[in-house]
């Protein structure tokens, strides 16, 4: 729950909302992983004014805790009287609440409350100052402190770097308010530079956002990734990174590579850009949304309805292989972002083997190991040339990884997509005709494992659709893209391949 | 672009929670709170059981605002209907769904559970059964009232019993109704003795998973030295992990068999000598995936106005199997299940309508699998 209050002529109205589990009402929150809390407490303020749009200041609990509106209404009696605008503390200087004055949102400053750090009073009070041009006191409330925070909260958000991360873009914001008249002209930054499938999704999210919602003007994206962001026809000008992309290991976090970062962009960008820190703040697996629908969110876009969600979108592009449909030709991409991702080896050899015994032509990514089977291995690298490889297959198969978002979101090409160990929600694309989900069977994913199963403690998912579901996919899929005539003909009589020497190895 | 959605979520209820009116009488008085809850653990295994928590309390269902109170809680959860025993009195039928009825509507209906049981004549008790039931507010599967068969392996004739339920239920102007039994796959003849769907068996009566506590030697020298607990061998203990994967593992292939999501189950209290079935290291997280995986499964596979999943239980507090608020819990678990109906849904949603692999008329599902078959035969040979 998160609180918000309206406050009109002295009396006040508390609500609550709730970070959505899957409905979308006026008082769900879509639960954006990529939205930071400043995001949060900016929709809950509009949401607030818009059940009571003759109030004079609304009042935000801060995501972080997530006070619900009728506590936030009792902290606030129990003090002395109520200055607007003000932060609220606990007994120490973590921020409770926000007051905010009405004309911050009448003035179209609401997407500044994205660069609140959510942690620090001081600075978020200082932000609130050189907003409104007013003192902003912070104000104790009889709340004990929340003091030593937990490395994640009741609600999700991931803490420990972050926060520094939070802190120093509203620290940031504050210099660049004092150095600029112009600042509420300057444009708004979204950091978040990697990796292949997440830009992709940042991409998208920016066609998608309608262009009075859209907050943000640029995103900040590592040199490796920039083919993506111009092939995705993302929105955003971009703010290039030349460093490494962060590491998926975990060694350093994204708050950390956040602030490391900033060093690598040029003074005079970060000079006239208010950057705000957009990689993960929950884990996006929580939500059940799509992580397009979640970048939405934090660019602005409420999507306050279920109609507005990406899977009741019409699909926009539509590709098909030119070639003739005999032999069918399948493009694989088998193993993903991190181990557990990837298709089970033991699988992957029967499933290579099975659609050439039935007279299909394999290409595998990134899998050299499968040429023992029949397969021919190709490289994707640019996304240029990726996109050929793509268009010169007739299906494409893949797991939770770049190709499949970008064969099926952003050509449009037949493709069956692969999901283990992840959840297929926060990244699958809208039903259309030449897509197929082979629903995993198990209820354990997401299970958050990276190198070994949290059940068994194997090296694999055993979630991953069987080789017979795959095949049955890919021809039910050629046949319906295709036509008929796609389908292999030797379905009745299979010629299976002879081992090759070494394959007992 | 997604179609709406039709997908309803029930619950198994236990109505005997009244202190007064038919079904009170018929059990013969007393407190069934101190029934139901009156049990102590004997064994180091048993896990106690909760105690009804403040939001609802020891709730009297005859007092038409305590089972609207109820039903409210049940509704804000996003439970669909109630599926209520039919207890033989007699010679008839009660199922204290009077106490309930005035609280439902077309979002929120009942359901009614029958457990077949040695009678003289069968077509009278499927009469009284009939009569029981109709004139409640109904869940509807496929347009027609919802009757469950309990236990449908005690029928000694299962075809006969479906056309006597079907002939009692049109004479009792219920219509056709639809029937579904409780079984694991669609083999072994009870859709074609006329039975419309099955049903996930409870966890007691079916125990496809490997105990979690293996039993060896050493356990048994052990219990026989007084060092471990004998009622180990008698129960059967199964993880709640492996329990859940159990249920979903391979779905599609059972046939059209509704989910049974259950949170715990623990019916020590009825096995007090050994032969209970307990799970281990239950999670509220877990459930609600299993919660949300099984509405999944049911949008994906089922037809349009046979979407249901059903939760065992709302209020079965003996057999610690209840979702209501707990003194121990608060409202933990109620609000996983909200979370998991709302999660569950929009997940469907986002899902329905998806062609399922295998089901194609242009692709030979069998002879596909035989070939996969073959082929990890030929490769673990050469392995």
């Amino acid at each position: 729950m998160l609180g918000g209050i309206a406050i009109t002529g002295g009396r006040m109205a508390a609500y609550d909302f709730r970070f959505s589990l899957g409905a979308l009402t006026p008082f769900d929150l879509l639960d954006s992983a990529t939205a930071p809390p400043g995001r949060m407490v900016w929709e809950v303020a509009r949401r607030v004014l818009a059940l009571a749009p003759d109030a004079d200041a609304v009042v935000v609990s801060n995501p972080l805790l997530a006070v619900k509106g009728k506590r936030l209404a009792a902290l606030l009696r129990d003090g002395e009287a109520l200055r607007c605008p003000a932060v609220l503390t606990d007994a120490e200087t973590f921020p409770v609440a926000y007051v905010l004055p009405r004309a911050l949102f009448d003035e179209g400053l609401g997407r500044f409350l994205c660069l609140l750090s959510a942690n620090r009073a001081a600075t978020d009070a200082q932000l609130l100052s050189q907003l409104t041009g007013r003192i902003v006191p912070r104000r104790r409330t009889p709340l004990k402190s929340v003091a030593p925070l937990p490395r994640i909260t009741a609600q999700g958000y991931i803490l420990g770097d972050n926060l520094a991360a939070w802190q120093a873009q509203c620290a940031d914001a504050i210099r660049l308010i004092r150095a600029r008249a112009d600042w509420r002209r300057l444009p708004f930054a979204a950091h978040h530079p990697c990796h292949a499938g997440d830009v992709l999704f940042f991409s998208l999210a920016s066609r998608l956002v309608p262009p009075w919602r859209l907050a943000f003007d640029a995103q900040v994206v590592c040199r490796d990734y920039l083919d993506i962001f111009r092939d995705c026809g993302n929105r955003l000008a971009p703010i290039v990174l030349d460093i490494p992309p962060v590491s998926r290991t975990g060694e350093t976090s994204d708050g950390r590579y956040f602030l490391d970062s900033l060093a690598h962009i040029d003074a005079e960008t970060r000079g006239r850009t208010f950057m705000v820190y957009c990689r993960f703040s929950k884990s996006y697996t929580r939500s059940p949304f799509n992580l397009i629908d979640q970048a939405r969110f934090a660019l602005g876009d409420p999507v306050a309805t279920l109609a507005d969600t990406l899977y009741h979108q019409a699909p926009r592009v539509h590709s098909r292989c030119p070639r003739p449909v005999r032999p069918l030709r399948v493009l694989m991409q088998l193993s993903g972002g991190w181990p557990l991702k990837t298709y089970p080896a033991g699988d992957a050899r029967v499933l290579v083997r099975a659609l050439i015994c039935l007279g299909a032509r394999v290409t595998v990514l990134d899998a050299p190991e499968l040429a023992a089977d029949g397969a021919t291995p190709a490289t994707g690298g640019s996304t240029e040339r990726l996109a050929a490889l793509i268009r010169d297959h007739h299906v494409v198969v893949s797991v939770d990884s770049f190709p499949l978002h970008f064969a099926s979101q952003i050509l449009g090409h037949p493709t069956v997509a692969i999901f283990g160990s992840t959840f297929p929600g926060n990244s699958d694309a809208p039903r259309r005709a030449g897509y197929r989900l082979p629903p995993p069977a198990l209820p354990c994913g997401p299970c958050g494992g990276y190198k070994a199963c949290p059940l068994d403690g194997g090296p694999e998912c055993r979630n991953h659709p069987p080789p017979t579901t795959l095949v049955a996919a890919i021809l039910d899929l050629a046949a319906e893209a295709y036509g008929p005539t796609a389908a292999p003909t030797n379905l009745a009589s299979p010629v299976l391949a002879p081992l090759a020497e070494g394959d007992a190895a | 672009m997604t179609p709406p959605l039709t997908l309803r979520v029930l619950a198994f209820f236990d109505a005997r929670f009244q202190l007064s009116g038919p079904l009170w009488q018929a059990l013969g008085g007393g407190d069934p709170w101190q029934s139901a809850l009156a049990a102590y653990p004997a064994r180091r295994h048993h896990s106690p059981l909760l105690q009804p928590g403040k939001a609802l309390g020891r709730y009297d269902l005859a007092d038409a605002a305590s089972a609207g109170r109820v039903v409210a809680v049940a509704r804000a959860a996003g439970i669909g209907g109630f599926v209520l025993d039919c207890h033989r009195h007699e010679g008839r039928y009660l199922t204290g769904a009077d106490c309930l009825d005035p609280w439902c509507d077309t979002d929120f209906g009942l359901a009614f559970r029958w457990t077949p049981a040695p009678v003289e004549d069968a077509a009278v008790d499927a009469v009284a059964l009939m009569e029981a039931i109709a004139g409640y507010s109904p869940v509807m599967a496929d347009g027609r009232p919802l009757l469950l068969v309990n236990e449908p392996y005690k029928l000694p004739d299962p075809a006969g019993t479906v056309a006597l339920l079907r002939q009692a239920a049109a004479d009792a102007d219920l219509g056709p109704i639809y029937l579904v039994a409780t079984a694991a796959e669609a083999r072994g003849g009870l859709l074609d003795a006329g039975f419309d769907a099955l049903l996930d068996p409870s966890p007691a009566q079916w125990r496809s998973c490997k105990p979690a506590e293996l039993l060896n030697g050493y356990t048994f020298l052990q219990a026989e030295a007084g060092q471990a607990d004998a009622g180990m061998f008698d129960d059967t203990i199964m993880s709640y992990a492996q329990f859940v994967n159990s249920r979903m593992v391979d779905r599609p292939t059972r046939g059209k068999v509704f989910p049974r999501v259950v949170l715990d189950y623990a019916d020590w209290p009825d096995h007090p000598q050994g032969g209970a079935t307990l799970l281990a290291s239950t999670s509220s997280v877990l459930y609600r995936r299993f919660l949300a995986g099984a509405m999944v499964h049911v949008a994906h596979h089922f037809p349009e106005g046979e979407r249901l999943v059903f939760i065992d239980s709302w209020n079965h507090w003996r057999q610690r199997s209840q979702i209501e608020p707990t003194t121990q819990f608060g409202a933990t678990v109620l609000d996983e299940t909200a979370n998991g109906i709302r999660q569950g849904g929009y997940v469907a949603l986002t899902r329905v309508g998806e062609p399922a692999p295998g089901q194609s008329p242009a692709v030979d599902y069998g002879i596909i699998a035989a070939l996969c078959r073959q082929i990890e035969d030929e490769l673990s040979a050469s392995a």
